[in-house]
């Protein structure tokens, strides 16, 4: 991953396929709260989704705390570094 | 009836712990509460009531309960996100789940009084609860349940019901996890108090018991064992030529205790009449019921099933 800009295109690229809805709803300051979509069971997908896309595995804690855009930035930054 | 109904109950504080410690739930719950008709008000007004006076009297804080739930939502996303990836559950044994949590009481109690909440709150387990309140009020109408067998009655909720219903029947009790038990005598001496029941804390299959019941209930059991084929042949040889099984189970669902994975519906269908019984009525309720039913098995889509059985006429 070479830019901010890849990452949060690919993130919002998992976000809208995994919600199943429009890329344009998609922003980084999207959350839990603004996707209607982003459920419990949706939220399961998006992790395996993200695990699988980045070729990585999250810590027990960190699964559940993915709850917005800007998180799930912040960890993959954390992890891809790594 | 509505929320407002719900002022200053356990209830309504214990949900008000759980939208504040997590926006997931906050949002669902949100939802629930929101679509809810008023015989989930009367249900819950009258839990609330019960649950609240077992509370208070056995010191135990609505903010323990909010993190029963919370941690029971937490191993559940744990569960489904490895289960995605491997297709398989956690454990694969009665031995080592039983290490895992049936002897440890903190496990046990996340377990039970996270439950009694997501009965309210997790659309299909209210529904399944429905069902089962459903079918014991039209048997009730139908036969007469003189002797009434529970296996593994976890949070207790169904066999209160089931005790107030059969107001004159036999009661037996199994479970083969004492803390489960202990938690189970406790709901029912709040939930249904002066209803004689009758605990065995033993396997069932050593539960050495001359009986013929009239109804045996199993709820949320089979997917537990290792073998459950076994276990519905067990349960087939204690009801008369007349009885009755009603029983839940799911498929595609992971859980830190569950062990036989039901890979469809069908799978669990098949299963029953192997065991000798014929299917009278079942509710069937997928999680992601947007997805087609010929695609629940490839997909792994979590379904929550319940069927009220007879023996087959074979």
């Amino acid at each position: 991953m070479s830019t901010n800009a890849e990452l949060d295109e690919k993130i919002t690229d998992l976000l809208a396929t995994v919600f199943d809805i429009d890329k344009d709803l998609i922003t980084t300051t999207s959350n839990v709260d603004s996707l209607e979509k982003w459920d419990s069971i949706n939220h399961m997908h998006l992790v395996v989704a993200l695990e699988e896309e980045f070729d990585i595995e999250f810590k027990d804690d960190e699964a559940v705390e993915l709850i917005s855009f800007e998180l799930i930035s912040s960890y993959l930054k954390e992890k891809i570094k790594r | 009836m509505d929320i407002t109904s719900q002022q200053n109950s356990a209830f309504l504080e214990i949900v008000n712990i759980i939208q504040n410690k997590s926006p997931m739930q906050k949002k669902m719950i949100a939802g629930v509460l929101a679509n809810s008709d008023n015989v989930f008000w009367t249900r819950v007004t009258s839990f609330s009531e019960n649950f609240e006076r077992l509370l208070n009297d056995h010191e135990i804080p609505c903010e323990k309960v909010a993190n029963c739930y919370l941690k029971l939502c937490k191993d559940m996303l744990l569960e489904q996100i490895k289960f995605r990836k491997t297709g398989r559950y956690g454990s694969t044994t009665f031995a080592e789940v039983a290490q895992r949590v049936y002897l440890s009481e903190s496990e046990m109690e996340t377990m039970v009084y996270g439950l009694a909440i997501s009965q309210f709150l997790w659309r299909n387990h209210y529904a399944l609860f429905n069902y089962f309140i459903d079918t014991i009020n039209s048997l009730k109408n139908n036969k007469a349940v003189i002797k009434y067998l529970e296996i593994g009655p976890g949070h207790g909720l169904h066999l209160a019901e089931s005790a107030k219903t059969f107001k004159s029947a036999h009661f037996d009790v199994v479970d083969i996890s004492s803390i489960s038990l202990e938690l189970s005598k406790r709901i029912i001496q709040y939930f249904a108090p002066g209803h004689d029941v009758n605990f065995h804390q033993m396997d069932i299959r050593e539960f050495n018991h001359s009986a013929v019941y009239d109804l045996v209930v199993i709820n949320e059991v089979l997917e537990h064992l290792e073998d459950p084929l076994s276990m519905l042949k067990t349960i087939v040889e204690r009801i008369g030529d007349e009885g009755y099984v009603f029983l839940t189970t799911c498929a595609n669902a992971p859980s830190i205790d569950h062990i036989f994975l039901y890979e469809s519906v069908e799978a669990i269908q098949a299963q029953i009449r192997d065991a000798g019984l014929a299917i009278e009525s079942e509710i069937i309720l997928p999680v992601e019921d947007f997805i087609p039913r010929e695609e629940w098995k490839t997909q792994k889509v979590e379904v929550n099933y319940g069927a009220l059985c007879t023996k087959s006429l074979a």
